[in-house]
């Protein structure tokens, strides 16, 4: 498993089932929980219809510089309601094809459930892919902050037939941070192997790119990761979108393989020198001779109390 | 962040139950397999990120022909700290989908357990995950908690017999502690049952292919096997074909259908329990009898409690009547010995009533308990954070302040 799947299997499980049966939804409710500090809250509304509901720190920043747009483009003929700090859509079971096509209507269920469980793929994706259908038709549009999970901050920077996303890469732990500026590192050295890969740079001090941001009070971090995208490497938005939304968690993700794989190792050396520091122990030589001695004597003795039996 | 669930995982021998806490039902339960390239050691190559080729739960039983298929634990403990590691990598990632660094994780673990696994699991959890908290329950306590009695009565004393896969445990706790001195380990579990309807199935040629033996013996025990009443009239039963049972599967690796007839290894799999002797050379105490002489083995004062409040726990417990005949074995048992405590002393004691509790949760009790438990108020007061990690290191898992004790 290089990346992580943008599918979250609980939503599928959960959607799916509540919409293939039909039991009573009004009194249903439970709570889920994805990346980023993203939560969910499944309720049942009345008999047929349930309320999918997002709750996330982050959410008005990101919705408005291009999430709502995504969402409504990807979830069409879903009703929304926009409050403070949660985001609700409603799913209509009645909506679906009658019971009595069965095959269809689990296709179907099937099928919602599965795009709901991109929700927070879709929805992060939007101020990217915003910013890519702009650059590709060449509108102009305002440099941008975004915040993008709870501690991170994204800036969305036009520049001439290109763009920059800058992302603020943060870890509440050392270690992770530490080995994240080395993976990070890779990241800028890729343009190397892959060809026509955007360029992409990494450094501890904000980049120059971003220096009308300078006033506003930056946070400390580990570093500032900067991915130019020009104009003729854009082909598909979405999917570019989805990658780069998912950044952080594949840094992540990877971080922890990483991690996992150093202590197996780790403890396959240890197993090694203590092998080592076993052999070291010298052999008791003299007890044994004793103990072959003995046991020889008292082998003789027992032959011949034997023998004089018989 | 602080209202983000609690992530429950509950990795026995056979079943890791996972799933976030506040929950009646575990998210999921699989197998705890893994499958990877390597046999031994670390793998060989960097370059192609050979160490995430592995699966897990039932990919990992799907994908055996490619890969070396393995078992991290045993018997309840963990023997292979690498699998389990990326054991646990894989269901954060891929099946809870979490972010670790947001959540506290709940594991649990058997009685007995050295404290140095507790602290290797701090250090995994607190060192690679980065988690934010972390609380290492025992999993008797836990499914105590979880039954009925505890909401009834708010007290943690009682008898559970814990029955997985890989290992029977009779322990009785105490007020939340568990008297360790008076644990009994029994050496038959779900493992052996499966193993045993195998050998019957294959002594009787049923047209069933060797690597699909243990999968078929496993389904059959999960949904035919029972308890009988009397072993040698059931038996009598079983001459008529007609009582004979249906098996069908699908081959795992050749894809062919399966069909087969399943006997009387339905009851007598489960007989282990309470007739050993005529099945197994290692084992000749019944059940009824192992946990009657633990009770009597533990404080005087403690014992009506004991008696009075058995919990089964565990995969291995759920076979029909199961609990009806060993709350009738027991019973015997100790009237029995009050008539001929009275008829050597002339006094009539008060009797004693022994009661086995069987739920619905049974299954995944210790899930369940643990998922009420991290709900409750409480929790929050005896997690061990990240900060405290930090400033003590490891060490801090060595004791988990036991919950509820002074209730």
């Amino acid at each position: 498993m290089m990346s992580i799947d943008p599918h979250h299997p609980l939503i599928i499980d959960n959607i799916s089932a509540l919409l293939n049966s039909t039991i009573d939804l009004t009194n249903l409710l439970f709570k889920l929980t994805d990346y980023d500090g993203i939560q969910y809250v499944i309720s049942g509304q009345n008999t047929d219809s349930l309320c999918f509901t997002v709750l996330a720190p982050q959410l008005a920043s990101v919705g408005e510089a291009g999430g709502y747009e995504s969402i409504q483009l990807n979830y069409p003929g879903f009703p929304i309601a926009i409050d403070e700090g949660s985001y609700s859509i409603l799913i209509d079971r009645s909506q679906l094809p009658d019971p009595s096509l069965g095959e269809e209507r689990k296709l179907r269920a099937n099928d919602i459930a599965n795009k709901f469980s991109m929700f927070r793929t879709h929805f992060l994706s939007g101020p990217f892919i915003k910013a890519l259908k702009n650059v590709k038709s060449g509108t102009a549009f305002q440099p941008k902050e975004v915040l993008i999970r709870p501690n991170e901050k994204l800036w969305v920077i036009p520049g001439e037939n290109r763009v920059n996303f800058i992302f603020q890469v943060n870890f509440s732990d050392h270690t992770d941070g530490s080995l994240s500026r080395v993976f990070l590192q890779e990241f800028v050295e890729a343009k190397r192997q892959v060809p026509n890969s955007p360029v992409i740079t990494f450094s501890q001090n904000p980049p120059e790119a971003m220096s009308m941001f300078k006033g506003a009070t930056l946070p400390s971090t580990i570093g500032f990761l900067c991915i130019t995208v020009l104009k003729e490497q854009i082909r598909q938005e979405a999917e570019t979108g989805q990658w780069l939304a998912g950044l952080k968690q594949y840094l992540t993700y990877h971080l922890h393989a990483c991690k996992t794989y150093l202590h197996m190792r780790m403890r396959k050396k240890t197993e090694g020198l203590l092998k080592v520091l076993k052999n070291a122990v010298p052999d008791k030589l003299e007890e044994k001779t004793f103990r072959r001695v003995r046991a020889a004597k008292t082998r003789r003795e027992e032959s011949k109390i034997v023998y004089n039996f018989n | 962040m602080s209202s983000m669930p609690v992530v429950i995982f509950d990795n026995g021998s056979g079943y890791s139950k996972l799933g976030f806490a506040g929950n009646t039902d575990p998210n999921y339960i699989i197998p705890t397999a893994i499958s990877s390239r390597e046999s031994l050691g670390v793998p060989v190559s960097r370059l192609q990120c050979e160490d995430l080729d592995f699966f897990i739960g039932e990919d990992a039983y799907q994908n055996q022909k490619t890969h070396n298929l393995s078992f991290p634990i045993k018997e309840g403990q963990i023997n292979n700290w690498d699998d389990m590691e990326r054991f646990w990598e894989r269901t954060i990632y891929s099946l809870m989908s979490v972010e670790p660094q947001e959540h506290v994780f709940m594991l649990t673990e058997p009685p007995m357990n050295p404290p140095e696994n507790r602290e290797q699991m701090a250090e995994i959890m607190f060192e690679t995950f980065d988690v934010k908290g972390l609380y290492i329950g025992v999993q008797a306590v836990l499914a105590l908690f979880g039954s009925n009695l505890y909401k009834e009565k708010q007290n943690l004393t009682g008898t559970v017999i814990d029955s997985g896969d890989g290992v029977t445990h009779i322990i009785p706790v105490a007020h939340g502690y568990v008297i360790s001195s008076c644990i009994k380990h029994i050496p038959i579990a779900g493992k052996d049952i499966t193993k045993y309807i195998a050998k019957a199935l294959k002594d009787r040629r049923e047209p069933i292919a060797t690597e699909d033996l243990m999968d078929a013996a496993r389904v059959i025990k999960e949904k035919n096997c029972y308890v009988c009443k009397d072993m040698d009239k059931e038996l009598l039963r079983f001459n008529d074909k007609a009582e004979w049972k249906n098996y069908e599967g699908i081959g795992r690796t050749t894809g062919a259908q399966i069909n087969a007839k399943v006997g009387p290894e339905m009851f007598l799999g489960p007989e282990v329990f309470f007739s050993p002797g005529k099945f197994t050379r290692d084992w000749d105490k019944p059940l009824d009898e192992c946990l009657d002489s633990t009770i009597q083995g533990c404080p005087i004062d403690l014992r009506r409690d004991l008696y009075s409040n058995v919990v089964l726990s565990g995969g291995t417990t759920l076979f029909k009547n199961f609990h009806h005949r060993l709350q009738r074995s027991m019973q015997q048992r100790v009237n029995d010995r009050l008539a001929r405590y009275a008829a050597s002393s002339g006094n009539t004691p008060k009797p004693i009533e022994c009661k086995i509790n069987a739920y619905k949760t049974q299954r995944y009790a210790v899930w369940y308990g643990a998922s009420m438990f991290a709900a409750s108020p409480e929790f929050s007061r005896v997690v061990h954070t990240r900060e405290e990690y930090l400033e003590h290191g490891p060490s801090i898992a060595r004791r988990n302040v036991v919950f509820g004790s002074g209730v």
